[in-house]
């Protein structure tokens, strides 16, 4: 299925290569949970993070669906 | 008490009389300084029924015990007045240069009353004040007036003036330090227009003393450091505040159209890296602070192409940008430094000018009342060219001067629903609809629709935790619970300390209530407890709101716009969604702060226990 990533600020560079915006449209699997997606994007896990799934606050165990938008901030506070 | 010088100016315009006031000892103990001191004596001063521009109001220009100390952030004043855009309680607080300056002549702030016959200025100068012929000074815009000052006297001088709006009474004037800053919420500069006040100009040396140095020394060392290493600073230095922008958006929370929307759909014409790329000349910090979300701009392409000045900051770009439909960020900026210039707060005049697009869209406005120009959404030029007219007081901008609450007044056909004010005080750039709790924020701020009294956005909108009260944590935007209004309770006492110490609220951000403790108890040599701390900031709280009450609010004036109560958002996340839960959360928001639930008046046993008895005949007799 189809969904939509926007990535934030230093976090820009996770995103596909070839992106030339902070939004790209990439197929995952059925199923697959934030987590996994912040996962297979290399984002790394030690980075703590603000995650919107169409726009409302979601968590790694949140499940993705088809055509959800996903927005991934760095912290903008807390050292 | 250390911290303080220990006197203030008390300058009566009406007689050109200057003279020194000690502040007595129990009151600094009570209130500290800045908009605490300052509102002490505000209420005790400025009584009941006073017409905000008349001579008998006052306007109070006051700093903390942290200003000019080496505590990070420590360049902040407030002014407190009656406010002519309100009619309530107003503070409106300003970082830059201005404020340590100030307070190195030798005094904690300035009491200005009465009105002079003619433009004058105060000139302040290591321990002694004049005040000067402003003549030639009258009618100038902010950066001319601050350069002709500083020709006058001296390239050190640092400036506070207002510009021609100001000047004409324009309710939404603001007052502007170091050509660029502005305290731009409330409409003071009006205050300071009505009597007949240019500018403060200030030059001082004269160091503040601390109680103890060296523990201070090493405390504010070690706060400066902590914030210089967080991923704050790297955000904000990179982007400004602008960097808020996306970070709303996507929560469908961004005043669109005049609020008739969330989204804007053009986001990246005008968020934070749009601002960086296209326009960024420079980044400034204000005095001792390490982060520097100022932003130099220069437009360079275009008709205004090599204009140069401060901003845009967050609330600037969606209030004069998106609000208004303008995704061209030059003419964003341009808007922005016309409010600059002409002194006017941009949050108000983005709102103002936004309100009449969507009145001439309705066809509440006609070409008639506008003068010939089509208030279109989305006309880039059309924003610009109401700004400067709402500078200068000149055709429509007369009526748009006045603010969207007497302009709905005036215009009716419903508009009322859609002037996006509290109390008078048009709301700034987030929607309430994407985090309900926002909305019991504007809703009883003493001064109106602001955000800065409780900064509720920082632990909703963007998701991050305030250190400085004990929890923050919101579950859940849409469906707010009782312990929502705790937190913005405890925000708000606790934020008021930026306020009255003279620091800044991004600073809030970053350090927790301990370390805040720390600082005020080394520089004023106090016993200062978090209780203290706490206390502190709800006296003032409850002291600006009882300056309301004596006036004649009540719990009906804590409300909100028809337009965010009754009509959904059309879209986005928070589609379907108004502030549908208002009255509940009044109900526990006076019961956690103390106050009588039919009136909002906080009860006799609450002012008691804050010690200030005083006040309790004047709201309940
Ligand atoms: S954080 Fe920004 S506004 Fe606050 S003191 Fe620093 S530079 Fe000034």
């Amino acid at each position: 299925m189809d969904i939509e990533i926007k990535l934030f600020f230093d976090l820009i560079k996770y995103l596909p290569s070839g992106t030339d915006s902070n939004t790209a449209r990439i197929s995952v699997a059925e199923g697959t949970t934030v987590g996994s997606l912040i996962d297979s994007l290399n984002i790394p896990s030690e980075i703590q993070k603000t995650i919107l799934v169409n726009g409302v606050k979601a968590c790694n165990e949140t499940i993705i669906n088809e055509n959800d938008s996903i927005a991934v901030f760095p912290p903008m506070a807390g050292g | 008490m250390f911290g303080l010088m220990g006197k203030i100016l008390r300058v009566n315009l009406t007689e050109s009389k200057i003279t020194e006031e000690e502040i007595p000892e129990s009151m600094a103990r009570m209130f500290l300084g800045g908009g605490g001191l300052a509102t002490k004596y505000l209420y005790d001063e400025v009584k009941k029924g006073t017409d905000p521009l008349g001579p008998e109001n006052k306007l109070i220009f006051m700093t903390g015990p942290l200003t000019a100390t080496t505590c990070p952030s420590a360049g902040r004043y407030s002014v407190v007045s009656k406010s002519p855009l309100t009619g309530a309680w107003a503070q409106s607080n300003s970082g830059g240069f201005w404020g340590p300056e100030f307070k190195r002549t030798g005094f904690d702030g300035i009491i200005f009353e009465g009105a002079s016959p003619k433009p004058v200025y105060l000139v302040c100068e290591e321990g002694k004040a004049e005040l000067k012929d402003a003549g030639h000074l009258w009618g100038k815009k902010v950066p001319e007036t601050t350069d002709l000052i500083q020709e006058e006297l001296g390239k050190d001088f640092k400036v506070a003036c207002i510009g021609p709006a100001g000047e004409k009474l324009v309710r939404i004037a603001c007052i502007m330090n170091d050509t660029h800053r502005a305290a731009g919420r409330c409409g003071l500069g009006a205050v300071m227009g009505s009597k007949n006040l240019k500018a403060i100009a200030a030059k001082g040396s004269i160091p503040v003393k601390i109680a103890n140095p060296e523990a201070f020394k090493e405390v504010a060392k070690k706060q400066y450091q902590l914030i210089n290493d967080s991923m704050l600073k790297v955000g904000l230095e990179t982007h400004g505040t602008n960097l808020l922008l996306d970070m709303v958006n996507v929560r469908g929370g961004m005043p669109t159209r005049n609020w008739q929307i969330g989204m804007f759909e053009h986001v990246e014409k005008v968020n934070g890296p749009a601002l960086t790329d296209n326009l960024l000349k420079d980044r400034v910090a204000c005095y001792a602070c390490p982060i520097a979300c100022g932003r130099v701009s220069r437009i360079k392409t275009g008709k205004w192409a090599g204009k140069e000045g401060e901003g845009p900051e967050y609330e600037s770009v969606v209030l004069l940008g998106t609000a208004c439909d303008v995704d061209d960020l030059n003419a964003v900026t341009m808007a922005n430094f016309l409010c600059n210039e002409y002194g006017i707060d941009t949050i108000s005049a983005g709102s103002i000018i936004a309100f009449a697009m969507e009145c001439y869209e309705k066809g509440i406005l006609t070409k008639e009342d506008t003068g010939g120009i089509e208030i279109k959404f989305g006309d880039a030029d059309v924003l610009v060219e109401l700004t400067e007219k709402i500078g200068k007081r000149e055709g429509i901008g007369d009526l748009l001067s006045e603010g969207v609450k007497r302009m709905s007044e005036k215009l009716k056909k419903g508009s009322e629903e859609f002037a996006m004010h509290v109390k008078g005080l048009e709301l700034p750039a987030y929607d309430s609809r994407a985090v309900k709790i926002t909305g019991l924020g504007y809703a009883v701020a003493s001064r109106g629709g602001d955000h800065m009294t409780g900064y509720i956005q920082g632990p909703t909108f963007i998701d991050t935790p305030f250190l400085v009260v004990e929890d923050s944590k919101i579950d859940d935007v849409y469906s707010p619970k009782p312990h929502d209004t705790k937190v913005l309770n405890d925000l708000e006492n606790a934020l008021t300390m930026f306020d009255v110490t003279g620091t800044c609220k991004f600073m809030g951000l970053m350090l927790d209530a301990k370390e805040w403790v720390n600082l005020i108890a080394n520089v004023t040599g106090l016993e200062f407890t978090i209780e203290d701390f706490r206390k502190t900031g709800e006296r003032v709280v409850n002291l600006a709101r009882a300056f309301n009450m004596r006036d004649g609010f009540s719990r009906a004036d804590d409300t909100l716009p028809g337009r965010l109560m009754k009509e959904p958002m059309p879209e986005g996340p928070a589609k379907g969604h108004v502030v549908d839960s208002l009255d509940t959360l009044l109900d526990h928001y006076y019961e956690e702060r103390g106050w009588d639930k039919a009136s909002g008046k906080p009860t006799a046993d609450k002012l008691k226990e804050l010690g200030l008895e005083n006040t309790i005949a004047d709201i309940w007799n």
